[in-house]
């Protein structure tokens, strides 16, 4: 058997080579990333723009919109700084390049996500650090004087740090199942795309929804759990447009993340079994 | 106990099928429709530890397939595969230990990296002892010249260059067991000798067990002991390479085009001993087969042309297609089992 500590060491060389072969490149890196700086500052400012002519978005105010888009940020860009290349997954099957790494003996879905690293959502991953913690002092949720309390400030940090590893979670969950479908489908990359279109939604508070897509969105597409519900941990009832009443579904966040992320793997497992490989 | 038991072994593809335009795209997301393709048909063998066996099968076969159910990556449709005790598919960790495997047409090589560096994490991938890892590496250094292109990027490797380390990296962890799916393709005379050389030395100095699917004749002649042969994903032959001797041996195929139809009454007057045999002739089309090594091209071609109006001619190396075709047509699996000392033997 192979050990967490094997892993860790496993990974570390995955890293090393992944970095190599990055500065093989160097341009392409940083073409990549001021690119995508310049996309995440954009989509802030979308925010900034709609809140120009309206006061509030669902009973939240701009910097509680704006709380939420970070928090997003965030667990998306760890999501893509790490597991990116499980978006290739249709390509690994409809080529058969996973035979190489079902032939060695690691755990098959770490090698994925190990195989490739793009390194081009460092700027989200900043912007949404950035942008959160800045947010989480005006919100008042974290602070050194008085008025928040340490106690407080180090339980809504340890909250958010939660929260936050429980969204990458869901993300992970959420494009694992979407591309396991390519074992079965030729058009695995439709589905693909469709989530990310959803992916869309998660920007805004989910009760500017409809009912269905409201549905959709926490129990099937869980996005409502990467930013929403689990705002209603730091905001109290009369922060919160519908009340405390949501309080007790935010603190499932981390058992709805590790059930998103279990019920995605086994259907992972289950392609695994079908996977056919490819024609010479 | 055999270390390799495959009984009734079969894999069937499911082949999506496209259905054209955005509709036919639209339907097959929601009710796929599939085709089914027989790739290994109820094949049955054993092989023992350190056997080295030359599994081989014109194109589309079921040679790759097969390799690839040994290795775990496919699950079979039906029938059982047991490689050191364990199946390969559940087990598939575990038999991913022992085994070591090369493609001759994909790489594992870290293409923009220079080769040490996919030999530092295979070394982490099959957590290779520290002595284990310098002997291997002293071994290939010698033999696959891996020093002189240790700091070298794979991409700029030569084809040969990069097939030897490709070997190298499969055997950094010194598997027991060795599958090698076509490795010579491609690569020069030179290039093939060498690796032929290396596995008959491993096998003899490790005890290794290889198996070797190959299109190249001088491949299964000059490593294998024990030759597997299939087409259509059946079993036709199972045995040692001398039950083929007949027809591996006839190494030559010379085709004779005439001026007259007369030539089918004359030919047998070219192919009169067993140096010369005559494969076919109708009409104005004369094949004969021989052995380069007991009778020269020059000579048979001036016996043929002293008895037969000969118009032109061509000379080729038998392949491993026409190898097949002979044992197949002839008395392969259709008039009974497997020629030779078959093993396993084909269908009843
Ligand atoms: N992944 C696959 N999906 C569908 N059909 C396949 C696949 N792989 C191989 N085949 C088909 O199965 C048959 C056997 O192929 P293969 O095992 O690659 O033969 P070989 O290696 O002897 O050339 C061929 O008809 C091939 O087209
Ligand atoms: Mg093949």
């Amino acid at each position: 058997m192979r050990t967490f500590g094997s892993y860790v060491g496993l990974y570390l060389c995955y890293l090393r080579v992944n970095w190599l072969a990055l500065m093989a490149y160097p341009t392409e890196f940083w073409g990549n990333n001021l690119g995508n700086v310049a996309g995440n500052l954009l989509g802030i400012a979308a925010v900034g723009i709609v809140f120009g002519h309206v006061r509030a978005i669902g009973g939240w105010s701009f910097d509680q919109v704006l709380f939420l888009y970070a928090l997003a940020m965030v667990a998306r860009s760890l999501w893509h700084l790490f597991m990116v290349n499980c978006l290739n997954l249709p390509y690994y099957v409809q080529r058969g390049t996973l035979d190489r790494l079902m032939v060695r003996p690691v755990n098959i879905l770490f090698q994925v996500y190990a195989d490739y690293l793009d390194n081009d959502d460092w700027g989200e991953a900043v912007i949404g650090l950035v942008v959160l913690g800045t947010l989480s002092v005006r919100l008042g949720l974290v602070g050194v004087g008085p008025e928040v309390g340490l106690a407080r400030s180090l339980t809504n940090v340890l909250w958010l740090a939660v929260i936050a590893l429980s969204g990458t979670a869901i993300f992970a969950a959420i494009h694992l199942a979407a591309n396991t479908t390519s074992f079965w489908l030729v058009q695995a990359g439709a589905v693909s795309q469709l989530v990310w279109q959803v992916d869309g939604f998660s920007r805004y508070p989910l009760n500017v929804y409809s009912r269905p897509l409201r549905f959709v969105l926490s129990w099937l597409l869980p996005f409502g759990f990467i930013n929403f519900y689990p705002a209603h941990l730091f905001f109290g009832p009369s922060g919160v447009p519908e009340g405390g009443g949501l309080l007790w579904v935010a603190r499932l966040t981390p058992l709805v993340a590790a059930a998103a992320f279990g019920l995605a793997y086994r259907f992972w497992q289950a392609g695994l079994d079908h996977y056919q490989g490819a024609g010479s | 106990m055999p270390l390799i038991e495959v009984s009734r072994l079969t894999k069937v593809y499911q082949v999506p099928l496209r259905q054209p335009g955005f509709t036919g795209a639209a339907l097959s997301l929601v009710r796929p429709s599939y085709k089914a393709v027989t790739a290994v048909d109820g094949i049955d063998f054993t092989i023992q530890a350190g056997e080295m066996v030359g599994y081989i099968g014109p194109n589309g076969a079921g040679k790759s397939t097969t390799i690839k159910l040994l290795c775990g990556v496919l699950a079979p449709t039906s029938g059982s595969v047991s490689v050191g005790g364990l199946d390969p598919h559940r087990r598939r960790m575990e038999n991913a230990r022992r085994i070591g495997l090369v493609y001759g047409q994909r790489s594992q090589l870290l293409w923009d990296l220079p080769v040490r560096e996919t030999f530092y994490l295979l070394r982490r991938i099959y957590q290779v002892p520290e002595s284990t890892y310098r002997e291997n590496l002293a071994d290939f250094g010698r033999t696959f010249e891996i020093d002189a292109v240790w700091d070298t990027p794979v991409r700029l490797l030569s084809l040969g260059q990069r097939m030897r380390a490709e070997l190298a990296a499969a055997l950094i962890h010194s598997p027991p067991i060795v599958y090698l799916d076509e490795p010579t393709i491609g690569l020069d005379v030179l290039a093939k000798s060498r690796i032929r050389e290396f596995l008959r030395q491993m096998n003899r100095r490790r005890g290794t067990t290889v198996i070797l699917t190959t299109h190249d004749l001088r491949d299964v002649e000059e490593v294998c002991d024990r030759i597997i042969m299939i087409h259509q994903g059946r079993l036709v032959y199972d045995g040692a390479l001398e039950g083929l001797r007949g027809t591996f041996g006839e190494r030559c195929t010379l085709t004779l085009e005439l001026e007259e139809a007369a030539g089918g009454a004359v030919a047998p007057e070219v192919a009169l001993d067993d140096d010369v045999r005559l494969i076919k002739a109708d009409g104005k089309r004369v094949e004969l087969a021989f052995d380069r090594r007991r009778i020269s091209a020059p000579e048979v071609i001036a016996r043929a042309c002293a008895v037969l109006p000969v118009r032109d001619l061509v000379l080729r190396e038998t392949d491993l297609e026409s190898v097949v075709k002979q044992v197949y047509g002839g008395n392969g699996i259709e008039n009974g089992n497997g020629n030779g000392e078959g093993r396993g033997g084909g269908e009843p």
